[in-house]
């Protein structure tokens, strides 16, 4: 990462299929202190795609986090995560799992798949947005790195 | 040589005679039969042989044979003895020899045919044989005449009836007996004269013996069983009784408490040998509805059920050979069809000298019953249980989605539009925040108080002091900033799921410090055996509650203050007693308004 890319906006993929999770994250993001763009993806197929192509292009889209919700219809974030950390052009974006259980985590832990965070759902709301300002701060610190 | 010949038996008489056939030694026995004096004795054969008309010839020719021949001789005749009867006798002979092969003599001997009377001497000496013999068995010998009045009796009778003989002799026979068994013995007496009357002679030989109860000089009675049969005259007349009584009590008891014991029994008992029944006793045959008749012959496993009958078989040897211990479970079907269920066991014994089997066996057929249907309560149960834990789950998940959609929205709604509406829209946003939130923590605490069975751990021996001393660390902040004072006397390690106790303990002393008074908190924990449990108490200086509240606060969501006053759901008790109870122990409370509470639970050992 190097200094032009200061003042870009945060690219962010969100893979989530409920709606109000949906609306409600970009509602969070749409009041944040620093620029970012949210990209939403309904099911595990649309997030790899959406991944892959941006990949391909080398020009689109360069996702900076990933958000990504383990219930999912079709192929669900257990195999997305599996497919990220073991894609040479994906795994070094960030992974930030959002699961309904504590057992669920332990799932997660078992299957070894290198998720940086977990978040347990069901979040209050003041919560959620609390997270997502820890978000901006991590991303803050990052940018303000020194080019290495 | 002579000797030997001295020696014959009480009907045969010998003498000896020289060639000539003068008589020179007669046999003692000679006397009594002949009824001569000894010194009538020393006559010529000749002479004692012709006073007999018809045999007078042949005798002659017989001895004249033997003297020619000098071979033995046997002939058949009539002698006259001395009061002038002839008595048919056998004279048979020998030639003697000396050691130089001459020839001193003759012997003959004389047999007495009709052997109508023995001699004296012989039936004395029988007598005193049959005497000693008669005197030395433990059975006792009887003899009645024919009205039966005791003639004799052996001295065995004192030990058995505690009479002495003589007292018995005058007591007799009806005295001696209860009414019944002289009522059998007299019953049996007539049908024995009868019988023999009748041609049969002795036909009560044949007959078993008779088992007949005696009275005993001390009151009690002893059960005897007695052979019968006649003594005959020289006509063949019946003149006497005689019998033999042997002491049976132990068997007759014996034999009426296995009576007792076998028609009283709620078991029901039988005994099987070669594969068919060989006893069975009246509760055996009320189970399965066959009469004894039936039963007796009958093949034991016709009537268990068809799938049951191998593994019956295979238990009944394996139990018969030792292998197994424990009663084993098997159908039956009745007689009429129904299907009983029944526990059995079975020993070997020896019946009627045969290896046989006893089997005990009892109708379960209830408790089977109840069995199936408390496994079907049970499977009920399960299936409830199951269902709770499904609709804990739904509670869980699918609630909790849409109420977080509701609580987060509501948030949004008073985060981005609080003073930009007006104030009631604003009341309204709030009143609908707080709703979701209540509503949020109740639905997470109700899950925490369903985990507490269905997550909880094992019972592992716990400290605790160690586990009291983990809830003073967790609740550190709230105790400085009440100034809490929590003292403790010393704690016993009891068997527990540690972090369920660490939740019991921490919401008592939680309770003690939210509910304190206006004084500064002081809890007290303390542990003391009360038979085979600990008895903890919790006791705190607090607010205290109404006695008429002491069970309420137990229930699930349950409060006794506004939330203004004390924030909560009211879970927190509700989960001590699901913790204690889940321990196998109980919670209460003393206490009273505004003298402080005091909580108690126990603990098993």
């Amino acid at each position: 990462m190097n200094m032009e890319e200061v003042g870009r906006p945060i690219e962010i993929l969100l893979v989530e299929d409920n709606p109000g999770d949906v609306r409600l994250t970009q509602e969070v993001f749409k009041d944040s202190k620093i620029r970012n763009r949210l990209h939403v993806a309904r099911d595990g197929e649309e997030a790899m795609t959406f991944l892959r192509n941006g990949v391909n292009r080398g020009d689109g889209a360069r996702i900076d986090l990933i958000l990504l919700d383990l219930n999912l219809p079709k192929k669900d974030g257990r195999e997305v995560l599996a497919e990220i950390k073991a894609d040479d052009g994906l795994k070094h974006i960030p992974v930030i799992v959002l699961t309904v259980s504590s057992a669920e985590e332990d799932i997660l832990r078992s299957y070894n798949l290198h998720a940086n965070c977990y978040l347990t759902k069901p979040i209050e709301f003041d919560e959620f947005v609390r997270i997502v300002r820890s978000i901006e701060d991590f991303w803050l610190a990052i940018v303000k790195l020194p080019a290495g | 040589m002579i000797l030997s010949f001295t020696k014959s038996s009480a009907s045969a008489h010998t003498l000896l005679f020289e060639p000539k056939g003068s008589c020179f030694v007669a046999q003692r026995y000679w006397k009594g039969i002949l009824w001569y004096a000894k010194s009538d004795m020393l006559w010529r054969a000749s002479a004692w042989i012709s006073v007999a008309p018809k045999g007078t010839e042949r005798a002659v020719a017989a001895l004249q044979d033997v003297a020619k021949s000098r071979s033995a001789w046997e002939s058949e005749h009539y002698i006259l003895i001395k009061d002038g009867r002839g008595l048919p006798m056998t004279t048979s002979g020998n030639i003697m020899k000396d050691a130089d092969g001459n020839l001193p003599g003759f012997v003959a001997r004389i047999t007495d045919i009709a052997a109508c009377k023995k001699p004296e001497e012989a039936l004395q000496e029988s007598e005193r044989r049959y005497r000693l013999l008669a005197e030395n068995v433990s059975d006792v010998i009887w003899v009645t005449d024919m009205n039966l009045r005791p003639t004799y009796l052996s001295p065995s009778h004192t030990r058995l009836t505690g009479y002495s003989v003589e007292e018995a002799m005058g007591r007799g026979i009806e005295e001696s007996l209860p009414p019944a068994s002289f009522k059998a013995a007299a019953e049996a007496f007539a049908k024995a004269v009868v019988s023999q009357e009748k041609g049969a002679g002795n036909a009560v030989l044949g007959l078993p013996p008779l088992e007949l109860e005696m009275k005993r000089k001390d009151g009690s009675t002893v059960w005897v069983a007695s052979t019968m049969n006649f003594i005959r005259d020289s006509d063949g007349r019946p003149i006497e009784m005689l019998g033999v009584l042997r002491d049976i009590t132990d068997r007759k008891r014996a034999e009426e408490l296995f009576r007792a014991l076998s028609e009283s029994s709620p078991v029901a008992i039988y005994v099987v040998s070669d594969g068919t029944f060989q006893f069975v006793n009246p509760q055996f045959q009320r189970y399965v509805g066959y009469t004894e008749a039936e039963l007796l012959g009958m093949d034991p496993l016709e009537m268990v059920f068809p799938e049951d009958r191998s593994r019956v078989r295979q238990n009944a040897v394996q139990m018969l050979r030792g292998e197994r211990a424990a009663e084993y479970e098997y159908r039956i079907i009745t007689r009429s069809g129904q299907t009983m269920w029944v526990m059995e066991t079975v020993i070997s014994i020896q019946y009627l000298g045969r290896r046989a089997a006893l089997g005990n066996l009892m109708d379960i057929s209830e408790r089977k019953e109840s069995e199936e249907k408390l496994k079907e309560t049970l499977a009920e149960l399960e299936r409830s249980n199951k269902e709770l834990e499904q609709f804990a789950y739904v509670t869980s998940h699918d609630l909790q989605e849409p109420l977080r959609m509701v609580a987060s929205y509501v948030q949004l709604l008073s985060q981005r539009y609080k003073g930009k509406l007006d104030t009631d829209a604003d009341d309204f946003i709030n009143f609908a925040v707080d709703g979701a939130n209540r509503m949020q923590r109740m639905i997470q605490d109700l899950l925490a108080y369903s985990r507490l069975s269905t997550r909880g751990k094992s019972l592992e021996l716990t400290d605790c002091e160690a586990v009291l001393n983990q809830v003073i660390d967790n609740l550190k902040l709230a105790i400085e900033e009440s100034s809490t004072v929590i003292t403790h006397d010393a704690l016993p390690v009891v068997p527990a799921d540690d972090s369920q106790l660490s939740q019991l303990l921490q919401n008592l002393i939680g309770n003690a410090i939210k509910f304190r008074s206006e004084v500064p908190p002081g809890i007290h924990v303390s542990a003391v055996e009360r038979g085979s449990d600990w008895l903890f108490s919790v006791r705190d200086n607090g607010i205290g509650i109404d006695p008429r509240y002491h069970e309420r606060i137990f229930v699930l969501f349950q409060r006794l203050h506004r939330r203004d006053q004390y924030p909560g759901t009211g879970i927190g008790l509700a989960i001590c007693r699901r913790i204690v109870e889940r321990h196998g122990g109980k919670i209460w409370i003393d206490s009273e308004l505004g003298k402080g509470s005091t909580f108690y639970f126990t603990i098993p050992k």
